[in-house]
């Protein structure tokens, strides 16, 4: 039988959850804020929003929650962030990182880099989000003036997944494919993981939230390469 | 002789009923134009037509809108349209890009007439809260393809601006584009 803390726990999530899914956007953002002001914005990252997000991304997977449920959560996330950031919160942001992400030329479909944004800040990477249809030496020359070590780049579909190649080569050309490495997802690999490696990928994550585990392996394989 | 089985997104079901008699050899069935949404339905949607019709050369009338329809396209027997999506079909690939880069979000004729329906009930805005911050975050305008087949529906354009809150305007696109991609695409099909 739960304790009282855990069952506390569970009813806020379940309240997060539903405010979510009925998109009651100020609501849940509340209820999140109440949580961190005796809690701390860290518990409520962890403790809360985590696990929900973590829900509602798997009932994305199985295609049991719509395209605006999806959406209305990582605004949610996106607000307690904000909040975070302007007060001075226990919440560590920005502490690793930076990186780069956003959608490869000709892709528009920005939802799922969106959420990948929030999973990242929310532990702590700092994200320099370039946005949708993005130029391959667009990329490559951000990760350089802002000294991320790996690019995220998003596709939706096949053929958008395949200009993910350009990115790759231009890395390949300026010769810094040991240094940056390549993280790539989207709706189209969950179909056809092979092609990860197909498009040059150095990773993939199966969903947002598992985002930040795989630019941490990146980022190590960055450091790794370049150790003498 | 029909002896090219057409699957297209129901997107272009009114416009391909003008274009029919020009394709006498192509016969056309048409999916839901919301599986769109839903890239695994679709492919599984494909696959069953295909099975159940077994035809020798299939023309998809469709985007890039699930992975099955490129990967079958680079077949003998099978060709599409060039195009990502419907509206990349209708315009053309540099126009799109431009239209799509200066900010525009496209209404087309077969779903502007139920648009509510769509945003509520298939993408899920419950009362439609959430569309208009979500379109604003990369949309500055709508645009509506006109194909000519349809007469341009001038109050509904009007309560989605207004609803909205984005200025829409009205491009006649025609269904010339249309006609001269899948002339293309049969001709590729035929030179296999």
């Amino acid at each position: 039988m739960p304790d009282g803390k855990t069952a506390d726990l569970e009813a806020r999530r379940e309240q997060l959850y539903v405010l979510m899914l009925e998109a009651e956007r100020e609501r849940a953002v509340a209820t999140l804020l109440e949580f961190a002001a005796g809690s701390g914005f860290q518990a409520a990252v962890n403790d809360v929003l985590e696990p929900v997000l973590t829900r509602i991304g798997e009932a994305w997977c199985r295609e049991r929650i719509s395209l605006a449920q999806g959406y209305v959560a990582g605004k949610i996330a996106e607000d307690l962030l904000v909040a975070a950031a302007s007060s001075s919160s226990d919440l560590l942001l920005d502490v690793k990182g930076p990186v780069v992400i956003g959608n490869v030329e000709d892709d528009y479909h920005s939802l799922g880099r969106k959420m990948v944004s929030v999973f990242l800040r929310a532990a702590g990477w700092k994200v320099i989000d370039l946005g949708n249809d993005v130029f391959p030496s667009d990329f490559i020359d951000a990760a350089l003036e802002h000294g991320a070590r790996v690019i995220g780049v998003s596709a939706m579909m096949l053929t958008t997944a395949e200009n993910i190649r350009a990115v790759r080569a231009e890395l390949d050309a300026r010769g810094l494919s040991g240094r940056i490495r390549l993280a790539v997802g989207g709706a189209v690999f969950k179909l056809r993981p092979e092609l990860v490696r197909e498009v040059g990928g150095d990773g993939s994550a199966p969903s947002a939230i598992q985002a930040p585990g795989l630019f941490d392996r990146l980022w190590a394989e960055s450091l790794e390469g370049e150790a003498p | 002789m029909k002896d090219v089985l057409g699957i297209a997104c129901g997107i272009f079901q009114a416009e391909m009923g003008r274009l029919q008699p020009r394709f006498p050899r192509l016969r056309t069935v048409f999916l839901d134009s919301m599986l769109h949404m839903r890239p695994a339905t679709l492919q599984e949607r494909i696959d069953g037509v295909l099975e159940a019709e077994r035809p020798d050369r299939v023309l998809f009338i469709y985007g890039d809108c699930t992975p099955r329809i490129v990967e079958l396209c680079r077949r003998s027997g099978f060709a599409k349209t060039q195009g990502i999506n419907c509206c990349e079909i209708l315009l053309g690939r540099e126009e799109y890009r431009r239209l799509r880069r200066a900010g525009a979000f496209f209404f087309l004729p077969e779903w502007t007439a139920r648009w509510r329906d769509v945003f509520e009930r298939e993408l899920g805005f419950a009362g439609g809260r959430g569309v208009e911050e979500m379109l604003r975050e990369v949309h500055n305008h709508f645009l509506y393809l006109d194909t000519g087949v349809t007469p341009v529906p001038e109050d509904t354009l009007e309560d989605i601006s207004d609803t909205l809150g984005l200025p829409m305007s009205v491009k006649m696109v025609g269904v010339a584009r249309l006609e001269e991609n899948i002339a293309a695409a049969l001709e590729t099909l035929h030179a296999r």
